[in-house]
């Protein structure tokens, strides 16, 4: 083999390797915007995918609570996270992005992956908008995302919430992302720039720009259990509220904030706020999750919760009724 | 040996393939590099407001080339020495004049004094949702840096449900006492039983809740308290419920850390995903091509920033104009 035959070949390879990285516009994590005019091609692939994503997110209501989801056939199949289903076979209300509300119903879930499905209950047959489940599960550091959800709750005048980020780490049972995610938007779709859906939105992080997602590779594994109803795992995403506590917690600053009150929930029944920052557990200080995890467990006596709400410290009262 | 190593190197390799590198997030310096000229037009036209210390306090948005700027009301108002404050445009300072107050919108007219800039040019359409759009970061007294983001929602008017009267109250058997009061004239009535709101009787909950259901900003009503057989008449105002109750009421307000004090109730804005400081606001909003698509008003929460329209201030600017030259006549 000689030097300029060599050469030929490289400079074959390097043409091939631009030709293709001008088709796809920075969809994945080794092509990079290195000028202006390649930002305004990610934008142009942004606008080209959003409408029809956001008609296919949307908003779960479960008992005056509020997540998203992502409806994912025809027929009305929702994507969503096992801490916004919380249970099996739940009527709930489902809020397009245009305020039209259906019920539907949770199918399965599974509490230790957060996953989760529900469907619209669709008498007439009616043919909903869905989105396209990605078939390629491999991600790069560095791919662009879209994060979708109806953060804090339906907001008809707002629509879906778009947000913009890139992958920064990924395991086998989860992604994070750097797209901003807020309580409201749990359960919401991780979209690539392709527009196909990657991932479910689970846990805000305790960094801003650190948020975690399941990855459908998650729901492709469960499949037919999820879409059969069955309730998979011992938690933590969902449990029998009437066997836990019932909220769930998330940290800040060396503080436990209450994030969500699950309803029916023994924390609902106390007066426990979503909001309040529990300081002390039977005369413990709380600090962290696991200071927090060693309180709950003197719940087989009696629990003492002291909180912070307003600027106020609250003391509430938990008996064990068993 | 040798094929022991290389699979230690291979697992070494793919760890590092699976975490994170700075570059890899949206906003990281090395990412940012290639929107270079973008980020020139705000060192040399975004405005930075400095106070006493030559500590930044937020930005301005540029109108026209007599150095009139909009800026954040309430931010600019909690800066101690108001007389103090002045303006940078790249590595120049110049002396601010308050002009005129908008309060619905929370914005201050404010002029820089022999300012030779010229405005940044104004975008002549709505940007729609996935637009992209750059925005002043925190920055220094030489440097300006950037953030990127997108519009996250369409252009809307923001709930004004954060308006209050400045007490909280507690419930006994029905009748509503006074508990937490805000205003220092108001401290002597705590436990004070809350009689009527504008002549109507408060007897519970749900009748302090029908009475108060629709409020504007700063409208005033008079309230009926009683104590032991006295009486008391007070005309209290509404106010913007952050200006009351510092820190967080919700859940996701917990987990937001420091938000505009004053981040609802705009009559529009554009919603986009640019994690910005509370302190940043003011500052104007572009898109790729350069343009002004907006100022930004508000930092509502971890994953909502607020801006205010372009078109609306530009509205706001002419009227004021038009009211100058009347003046003048």
């Amino acid at each position: 083999m000689n030097f300029a035959f060599v050469s030929v070949f490289a400079i074959f390879l390097f043409s091939l390797s631009i030709a293709t990285s001008e088709e796809q516009a920075y969809w994945q994590g080794h092509q990079k915007p290195r000028k202006i005019s390649d930002f305004k091609k990610l934008e142009q692939q942004v606008k080209s995918v959003v409408p029809e994503l956001k008609k296919a997110t949307v908003s779960i209501d479960i008992n005056g609570g509020s997540g998203s989801g992502v409806i994912v056939s025809a027929d009305g199949l929702i994507m969503t996270a096992a801490h916004v289903a919380l249970e099996v076979g739940k009527e709930v209300k489902v809020i397009f992005e245009s305020g039209e509300t259906l019920k539907a119903i949770t199918l399965g879930l599974h509490s230790e992956n957060d996953a989760a499905m529900a469907k619209i209950i669709n008498e007439s047959g009616r043919e909903f908008p869905f989105v396209k489940i990605a078939e390629e599960e491999k991600h790069y550091l560095g791919d662009f995302i879209l994060s979708i959800g109806h953060s804090g709750g339906f907001n008809e005048s707002r629509g879906a919430v778009v947000r913009l980020g890139r992958v920064i780490e990924y395991f086998t049972d989860s992604i994070k992302t750097d797209g901003t995610l807020i309580g409201g938007d749990s359960g919401g779709p991780l979209f690539n720039l392709r527009g196909e859906l990657i991932g479910i939105h689970s846990r805000v992080g305790q960094v801003l720009n650190e948020n975690v997602h399941v990855p459908v590779s998650t729901f492709k594994t469960h499949w037919s259990e999820l879409e059969s109803s069955e309730f998979l795992g011992m938690g933590p995403f969902a449990e029998h509220p009437a066997l836990s506590f019932g909220f769930i917690p998330i940290e800040k600053n060396e503080e436990i904030y209450v994030q969500q009150v699950l309803p029916k929930s023994l924390a609902q029944k106390g007066g426990l706020q979503s909001g309040d920052a529990i300081t002390q557990i039977n005369e413990r200080v709380v600090t962290s999750f696991e200071s927090l995890a060693k309180g709950l467990n003197l719940y087989e006596k009696s629990l003492q919760i002291k909180v912070k709400r307003n600027g106020k410290e609250i003391l509430l009262k938990y008996e064990n009724d068993k | 040996m040798k094929t022991i190593s290389n699979l230690f190197l291979l697992l070494i390799t793919s760890l590092l393939l699976c975490q994170a590198d700075v570059d890899d997030y949206l906003n990281s310096k090395v990412f940012l590099k290639s929107l270079e000229p973008l980020r020139t037009t705000f060192q040399e036209k975004g405005i930075v407001l400095l106070d006493e210390n030559s500590k930044y306090r937020g930005y301005a948005t540029l109108m026209n080339e007599e150095g009139y700027a909009f800026a954040k009301l309430s931010e600019i108002n909690s800066i101690e020495n108001q007389k103090e404050i002045s303006a940078r445009v790249d590595q120049t300072n110049f002396q601010i004049k308050r002009i005129k107050e908008f309060i619905d919108w929370d914005l201050v007219l404010i002029r820089l004094i022999d300012c030779p800039v010229e405005p940044i040019p104004f975008a002549n359409k709505v940007s729609e949702t996935g637009s992209l759009i750059l925005s002043h970061s925190a920055t220094s007294l030489q440097k300006r840096r950037i953030k990127m983001g997108v519009i996250s929602a369409q252009q809307r008017k923001t709930r004004d449900s954060g308006l209050m009267l400045p007490f909280l109250f507690s419930i006994k058997e029905d009748r509503l006492f006074l508990d937490k009061l805000f205003l220092e004239e108001l401290k002597d009535y705590k436990g004070w039983q809350l009689l009527e709101i504008s002549g109507q009787k408060v007897d519970s909950l749900e009748s302090f809740e029908k009475l108060t259901e629709e409020k504007e900003l700063a409208q005033q009503v008079e309230v009926l308290i009683g104590n032991k057989g006295e009486r008391k008449r007070l005309k209290l105002s509404y106010d913007w419920r952050a200006n009351y109750l510092f820190g967080p009421v919700n859940g996701n307000e917990a987990m937001s850390g420091r938000m505009s004090a004053r981040r609802t109730g705009f009559p529009e804005i554009i919603q986009h995903d640019i994690p910005l400081s509370a302190r940043s606001m003011g500052g104007a909003l572009l898109n790729l091509e350069g343009e002004v698509v907006g100022m930004n008003i508000a930092r509502f929460s971890r994953a909502e920033t607020y801006a205010i329209p372009i078109a609306q201030l530009q509205r706001l600017f002419e009227e004021f104009l038009q009211e100058r030259e009347q003046e003048r006549e």
